[in-house]
């Protein structure tokens, strides 16, 4: 199982033989709302993880936009993949 | 396994009175299930009780108003599925033969609270609301799936939200009574895009009661129930990297209702489900068995689970939607509207001759589970079988 956050036991068994692993950094918007000025949305990473986060767009962001995430961000954050 | 009989059930108005409190709308439900039942509370065995805001030993605190004390009291929580699962308890006492009649009632008081409900903290889920995530978005994003995914509509979501309504204006106890057209839906203000304010459930404070019993106990008293012919709760499984199929739950549920009822989604006459948000009725009546996968939107709109469509009548008590939503209260409300549309007795939004009925009740969504809980119940009017 990969699942984000990374964590101290499997979230499948609860075993405790886990490693930390480095997730795709882009991805493709599944699902998205808008909640007073906040965009956030479902991405699913091109390794096949579903993370959600914040979508930090002008406009609405269409479902199967391409997103890439802010490693620096002090919440998930994604940003169109140019 | 012994059977278990609905003999009594009673409802509070829903709608902003916290001033009654938390034991002043239990009271009220509780009495009236008892009357309903025509049982003494000191012929109760058990009792269940059902609150998330009512504080520690509601039940006991609640019913000592009616001078019920002595007998086992369990205090039950499982989000907005919390009456629903006390219901369950009951009922597994009757069967275990631990007692003869038990009594299960849900109370809430959700007016008071600003804003949308709180996030409680779910330890590594915090990193997810920390984006601004909410309940009402938490659905959107499966609105905004499905549309995907299937082509549902935003017209089709206000077909959910004008039906609820219709239906409300008949009844009596809803939040809601007053209709309103699919441009005034779409026309409310956004809360989580695609929904809008008039296609999410209002805070409502309220109670909800019921007094279960065994055949032999009906029998004794020449009691014409309401039967529990399935049960089934089931939690959320975890899902890690695919949370499109969040409504496994419903699903399961469902299925081992129907099975121990021995019935097909098609023979369902009336049904109440869980809606507090308009997407959650779309997935439920495709869930539920009543319509294909991704058509629940469409099927809906063309009035299929309306009064005269194909399909069963869905929420006609208006649902959660326009009859309120006090969490805790919620599932039983739904109970005693089943009740009395296979009593026959809801008045101008009486389902004509329905035999069987359906209760479906969400205990919420969890992150990386596919529900907290779900509670499919199948019950039927008729003789003992």
């Amino acid at each position: 199982v990969t699942s984000y956050p990374d964590r101290d036991h499997c979230p499948s068994c609860g075993g405790d033989d886990v490693a930390s692993t480095a997730l795709a950094p882009a991805g493709s918007v599944t699902a998205r709302t808008t909640v007073g000025a906040l965009q956030i949305g479902e991405v699913r990473l091109d390794d096949g993880v579903l993370v959600l986060g914040r979508l930090d767009m002008d406009t609405p962001t269409a479902v199967g936009t391409r997103v890439r995430h802010c490693p620096d961000a002090d919440v998930v954050r994604f940003v169109a993949d140019a | 396994m012994r059977d278990v009989a609905i003999v009594g059930a009673g409802m509070t108005r829903f709608t902003k009175q916290a001033e009654l409190g938390h034991e002043g709308l239990a009271v009220v439900a509780a009495r009236e299930a008892l009357a309903d039942a025509g049982v003494a509370a000191s012929e109760v065995g058990a009792a269940f009780a059902a609150s998330m805001g009512g504080g520690p030993a509601i039940g006991q605190r609640a019913l000592r108003h009616l001078g019920m004390g002595g007998i086992p009291i369990v205090n039950v929580e499982n989000a907005c599925a919390s009456s629903s699962t006390a219901l369950v308890e009951a009922t597994a006492w009757i069967r275990a033969g631990m007692c003869d009649v038990a009594l299960a009632f849900g109370v809430e008081i959700v007016s008071v609270q600003a804003g949308p409900l709180d996030v409680p903290d779910t330890g590594t889920g915090q990193w997810v609301f920390a984006t601004g995530l909410n309940l009402p978005a938490w659905y959107a994003l499966k609105a905004s799936r499905h549309m995907a995914e299937h082509g549902l509509t935003r017209e089709q979501l206000a077909a959910v939200a004008v039906k609820s309504r219709r239906l409300a204006v008949d009844n009596p106890l809803a939040h809601f009574r007053s209709p309103v057209t699919a441009e005034q839906v779409l026309d409310s203000v956004t809360i989580a895009d695609p929904l809008t304010l008039f296609q999410c459930c209002p805070k409502t404070d309220g109670a909800s009661a019921v007094v279960v019993c065994s055949a032999d106990f009906a029998s004794s008293r020449g009691l014409d129930p309401v039967w529990l012919r399935g049960l089934s709760l089931v939690s959320g499984q975890p899902v890690f990297s695919d949370r499109t199929n969040t409504e496994d739950a419903t699903r399961r549920a469902a299925r081992s209702a129907y099975e121990q009822a021995g019935i097909d989604p098609v023979d369902v006459d009336v049904a109440e489900c869980h809606d507090a948000f308009t997407i959650g009725e779309v997935l439920a009546t495709e869930a539920l068995g009543f319509c294909p996968d991704g058509e629940g939107g469409a099927w809906i709109a063309a009035g299929a689970t309306a009064p005269g469509g194909k399909g069963p009548v869905v929420n006609p008590s208006g649902g959660m939607l326009s009859r309120g939503h006090p969490i805790a209260a919620s599932g039983l409300a739904q109970v005693v509207e089943v009740v009395t549309q296979l009593r026959g007795t809801s008045g101008p939004r009486q389902v004509p001759g329905a035999r069987l009925g359906v209760v479906h009740t969400m205990g919420a969504s969890e992150f990386e589970l596919d529900a907290n809980a779900c509670v499919v119940q199948v019950l039927e009017q008729g003789r003992k079988r």
